[in-house]
């Protein structure tokens, strides 16, 4: 707080004034007034009350400039004609004027019959953007402001195929809706459970292999994690929580979470952060050490490369909603992820941006609904039973009708 | 949230009101105007008595001396007859008529010890235990015998039944009375209302959405026993004493379509059953004395009693443990009530009190006084100043569903405890030939943590009610409207919602129309809250109406009525409403749902409702209603469902037995 003197949020924007079915975000619970008189003058207390120190990696102990957003400079540019169809889009840029991840087609031609195509791509992502571009922001103020995210499309070995964002997206969602894209694809690809077997166990930190058995006595059902069944990033953050399912205390962890619901944490979630443990501690070092132990390498999972150098899952995985997967008939091609404006939101923008950029193209679409996740039942203790969930798409989502329940029937 | 709770206010209100004679203080809650209860048929003793028919031509046959001429002791408006001159009798040598001791075996001859049991003696009617309309000592209307050696010898001489009124109550006197009654009361209420799927888990595949199946039904069968013991003589003397002890027993079954509407749990199933024995009354009222030989009196009542602010209902109708000062003066045309509440917790899922709980921190003072003919004649106006003194800020409290009640999960979810006043003006009856009946309160006071801005927030909001009804022959016809004001602005520090303390409003075809009887949950802006309570009228945003804090960051309500009451037949009611309802300020709305376009429309709520009584009774009385919400652009802007329908119905069948 003492840091963000002249520079606070108006309250108007405060996350105080963001509610969640119905229920406020907290801001901060000090204010200015209740803090010790504060100092205004960094140079007066730099060097003596404290002083700027190096971080190896981040920062070398002097201050910089920020770089203006949407500068070539930033990383983050409006798209060109020739990049996107819709100026209002942002694209990831490398400095030089060229985009990092221009729009493509599918790498997995190896794998996959009909890889999707460029053209396939860009109809998705023109249509999902049309989405984002209606919907209304859960968290954002002033009210009725409009939805920004990113939206990212991957093919079936977690391949970049094209990356769009609107203009004020929070920058986080690059990588969250990458992560969401992968984990979509990963888990509703028949690759699942070889490649999670194949990771290496990291004796007293990390088990990898194991959560394929969790997942398959989980549900009953021992081919698991074999491509039968599309996961959206939903389904798979149910199985991922502390309780299955969510909130019911008295029940076990989900097959994706931690063993026991009490070694749950941030720092440790279940697959997620096992995934990418050894990578956490490799860079811990390498900045502890000052750089004498070598930094993670990128791709930074434990799951094998698909080929050398590339993995499906490269920045980890997502278990919060927010995409799905899409395909060609009963073929998984690859999938979409948003993130950005409320995991809602995010789930409608992929969901029917796969739907009616799929229509438009005649040829892709969603996963068929006797395959979705929805269809699994787990039956629990004391005979309860609980379905997973595929998407959930938001009340009164559009800025510009009052149309309700969008997603239903497709 | 209680989406079973039927209210049995009515009910117990009107246990109270039997058998307890002089207890006209409080004035009924707008009693639909009851059909004179007829001579029961199928008795030729009674069909004796009825004196045969005047002939048709009687005008003709009358003299004009007879027209002229008025029944000794009346008068007749502006006829001043000339009087003969006054006489005085002077009957020198005249004998009193010699006592009834003069002539040998009279007092055998005047076996009538009270004259409660003139009658029966008359052999006009026999008394059954078990016919609750006719005269019965078990409902009240005859004396208790008391057991003393001279009353069983004389029964025993008599040949009557020995008197088996319990020594142990150690009763004395010959004006003591019993009352028992015993109702049932069974509701059957399918029912269709926006209902959101569940986030964890949803009932079937393809829930993509937040609004899933729509149809869902209540079953609940209450029944009712209570007892009483008061002792009083007359029609017109209050009585001295009275002790009460009402029980209700309510077994509830719901089904609803998706999953965690009815249980926190995601993972229970979506129908419930749930059963519940609650107090309702449990008091002794004491008569303190009376202020004038017409029996003007005051007294005091202690214990669970059921109590009610205003002639409607609007802002507090409950059977709450209290204690009451109350009486009347100047002939009946002053009445006054002084009274203290400890609020009791209800039973989630019937709306009962719970007597097994702590009771709440929440506090009711009240004082309020009617004036018969004031300020015109057949109308009686009362003023009111009812103080909510609500301490619950360290308060948590979940539901016996799982969800949390206090503090509501809205805004910040700190606990918060209010103060605030109501200033009431009431009036019931009519001007002219119109009915009139009005209630306008406006509520002053502070919240001490707004769940907006966390802040204290003033209390500054207003209600007003009217309901007009003209009625020509067996019809009724009614024009009402009501408004309660909303907030403004949630993040300043007034919040401008007006919200009762336990509403249970007889207004606009109470729970016959779809917008007082249904709960709907207030998805996207908190799905355990509820727009309007259940048998409420008031967009309060609740978390319960039972359970939940009064909450003044709410939207408030406009409504507007025509409404028709057809006696078709005195066993046969035809109520008909056609309502229309709007937000009056959809600001809090639109915080909570992060949506700033929300239209106020509601849409129309029309409703009809036949009422059977087979015996032209309140002994059976049958009932069968139809609401249809027909949704305007406010309603369709929050809510809609996954099954396509347009719009939403709120059946309601429902039977009443009451001995």
């Amino acid at each position: 707080m003492p840091s963000t003197q002249n520079y606070a949020a108006p309250e108007a924007i405060r996350a105080e004034r963001i509610t969640v079915d119905g229920t406020s975000l907290r801001f901060s619970d000090a204010t200015t007034a209740s803090l010790s008189p504060l100092q205004t003058n960094f140079g007066a207390i730099n060097g003596t009350q404290g002083a700027l120190i190096g971080v190896t990696g981040y920062t070398d102990g002097t201050l910089i400039a920020g770089t203006v957003y949407g500068s070539e400079a930033s990383g983050v540019r409006a798209s060109t004609p020739a990049e996107f169809s819709n100026r209002d889009a942002f694209v990831l840029t490398d400095g030089s004027g060229n985009p990092r991840y221009p729009i493509r087609g599918g790498t997995d031609g190896a794998s996959v019959a009909q890889p999707l195509t460029a053209a396939e791509v860009r109809t998705v992502l023109e249509e999902a953007f049309t989405v984002l571009s209606r919907s209304r922001a859960q968290i954002r103020r002033p009210l009725d402001s409009r939805m920004q995210a990113t939206i990212s499309l991957v093919d079936t070995r977690g391949e970049i195929l094209g990356i769009v964002r609107s203009p004020d997206g929070p920058l986080f969602g690059t990588d969250v809706s990458l992560q969401k894209a992968r984990t979509a694809a990963f888990f509703s690809g028949s690759h699942a459970a070889p490649e999670l077997l194949a990771t290496p166990v990291l004796p007293g930190v990390a088990n990898v292999p194991a959560y394929v058995q969790r997942t398959r006595t989980f549900l009953n059902d021992p081919a698991a994690l074999t491509g039968t069944v599309a996961f959206a990033d939903r389904s798979g953050g149910n199985l991922s929580r502390p309780y299955f399912p969510d909130g019911e205390v008295s029940r076990p962890p989900g097959p994706l979470s931690v063993e026991q619901s009490a070694q749950f944490s941030p720092f440790a979630v279940g697959l997620q952060t096992d995934l990418i443990a050894l990578n956490v501690v490799q860079h811990l070092n390498f900045v502890v050490s000052g750089g004498a132990s070598p930094d993670t390498p990128q791709q930074c999972t434990q799951i094998p490369d698909v080929t050398p150098g590339h993995k499906r899952l490269a920045n980890g995985i997502q278990i919060f909603p927010g995409s799905v997967p899409i395909y060609r008939g009963n073929t998984l091609v690859g999938a979409i992820g948003v993130s950005g404006d409320g995991i809602d939101q995010d789930d409608m923008t992929s969901f029917l941006g796969a739907h009616n950029g799929g229509a438009r193209a005649g040829t892709i679409g969603n996963a068929p609904t006797g395959i979705r996740a929805d269809r699994i039942v787990v039956n629990l203790a004391g005979g309860a039973n609980v379905r997973l969930r595929y998407v959930s798409c938001p009340f009164a989502p559009f800025l510009d009708t009052a149309q309700q329940n969008v997603c239903d029937g497709l | 949230m209680s989406l079973a709770g039927s209210s049995l206010w009515p009910i117990i209100a009107s246990l109270a009101a039997q058998g307890a004679p002089g207890d006209a203080v409080e004035p009924a809650p707008d009693a639909p105007p009851a059909a004179s209860e007829e001579t029961p048929s199928g008795d030729p003793s009674l069909d004796d008595l009825v004196p045969p028919p005047p002939p048709v031509n009687w005008q003709e046959m009358m003299s004009e001396d007879l027209v002229t001429q008025i029944i000794e002791g009346r008068r007749r408006p502006g006829y001043r007859p000339d009087l003969p001159d006054r006489l005085t009798q002077d009957n020198i040598g005249a004998l009193r008529p010699p006592p009834p001791e003069a002539f040998p075996g009279m007092e055998d001859q005047l076996p009538v010890p009270d004259r409660w049991r003139l009658i029966e003696s008359l052999g006009v009617v026999k008394e059954r235990w078990f016919d609750p309309y006719h005269q019965n000592t078990y409902k009240g209307d005859r004396a208790l015998c008391i057991p003393t050696e001279e009353e069983q010898e004389r029964r025993a001489r008599l040949g009557e039944a020995r008197c088996k009124t319990p020594k142990f109550l150690g009763l004395k006197g010959d004006d003591w009375f019993f009352v028992a009654n015993l109702i049932s009361d069974t509701v059957f209420e399918p029912r269709t209302f926006p209902i959101p799927v569940g986030v964890q888990t949803t009932s079937r595949p393809g829930s993509l959405d937040v609004f899933g199946k729509n149809r869902s039904f209540v079953a609940a069968q209450t029944f009712i026993a209570g007892v009483a013991l008061i002792k009083g003589s007359t029609a017109f003397k209050p009585p001295d004493i009275e002790y009460r002890l009402t029980l209700a027993y309510q077994a509830n079954y719901v089904d609803v379509p998706e999953r965690r509407v009815l249980d926190v749990r995601p993972s229970k199933k979506s129908n419930r059953y749930d059963s519940f024995l609650g107090v309702q009354e449990l008091f002794i009222d004491k008569h303190l004395g009376n202020d004038s030989d017409r029996y003007d009196f005051h007294s005091i009542r202690v214990g669970i009693q059921p109590f009610q602010s205003d002639f409607r209902g609007f802002l507090f109708q409950d059977s709450q443990l209290g204690i009451r000062y109350f009486g009347n003066r100047d002939n009946n045309r002053f009445q006054y009530n002084l009274a203290a509440f400890w609020r009791l917790e209800k039973d989630t899922n019937s709306g009962l009190n719970d007597i097994t709980q702590t009771p709440r921190d929440d506090f009711i003072f009240t004082g309020n006084l009617y004036r018969q003919d004031f300020p015109f004649v057949g109308l009686t106006s009362q003023v009111s100043v009812t103080y909510n003194m609500n301490r619950e800020k360290n308060d948590v409290q979940i539901d016996h569903n799982g969800f949390p009640v206090r503090p509501a999960l809205l805004g910040d979810l700190r606990g918060r405890e209010y103060d605030v006043v109501y200033l009431g003006y009431s009036a019931d009856g009519r001007i002219g030939r119109i009915n009139v009946t009005a209630s306008f309160y406006a509520a002053l006071g502070e919240d001490r943590n707004s769940f907006f801005t966390s802040k204290p927030a003033k209390i500054r909001s207003g209600f007003g009610a009217v309901e007009l009804s003209y009625d020509h022959d067996w019809m009724r016809f009614r024009l009402s409207g009501l408004y309660a004001t909303g907030d403004g602005n949630p993040y300043n520090n007034t919040e401008g919602g007006f919200d009762a303390i336990f509403e249970n409003p007889i207004f606009g075809g109470a729970d016959t129309s779809y917008w007082i009887r249904q709960t709907i949950p207030f998805a996207g802006g908190g799905r355990v809250i509820a727009i309007s309570g259940r048998n409420g009228i008031l967009n309060s945003l609740r978390s319960s109406k039972e359970e939940g804090q009064s909450n003044f960051n709410n939207p408030g309500t406009v409504f507007v009525g025509l409404g028709g009451d057809f006696d078709l037949s005195p066993e046969v009611r035809v109520s008909t409403n056609f309502n229309h309802l709007w937000f009056a300020d959809t600001s809090s709305l639109q915080a909570l749902r992060m949506e700033g376009s929300i239209p106020k429309d509601i849409g129309f709520d029309l409703s009809v409702a036949g009422i059977w009584r087979p015996k032209a009774t309140q002994n059976i009385v049958g009932r069968l209603s139809a609401a249809v919400l027909v949704p305007g652009k406010g309603f369709k802007d929050l809510f809609d469902n996954k099954e396509g329908d347009k719009a939403y119905v709120s059946i309601l069948a429902n039977v009443i037995l009451s001995f």
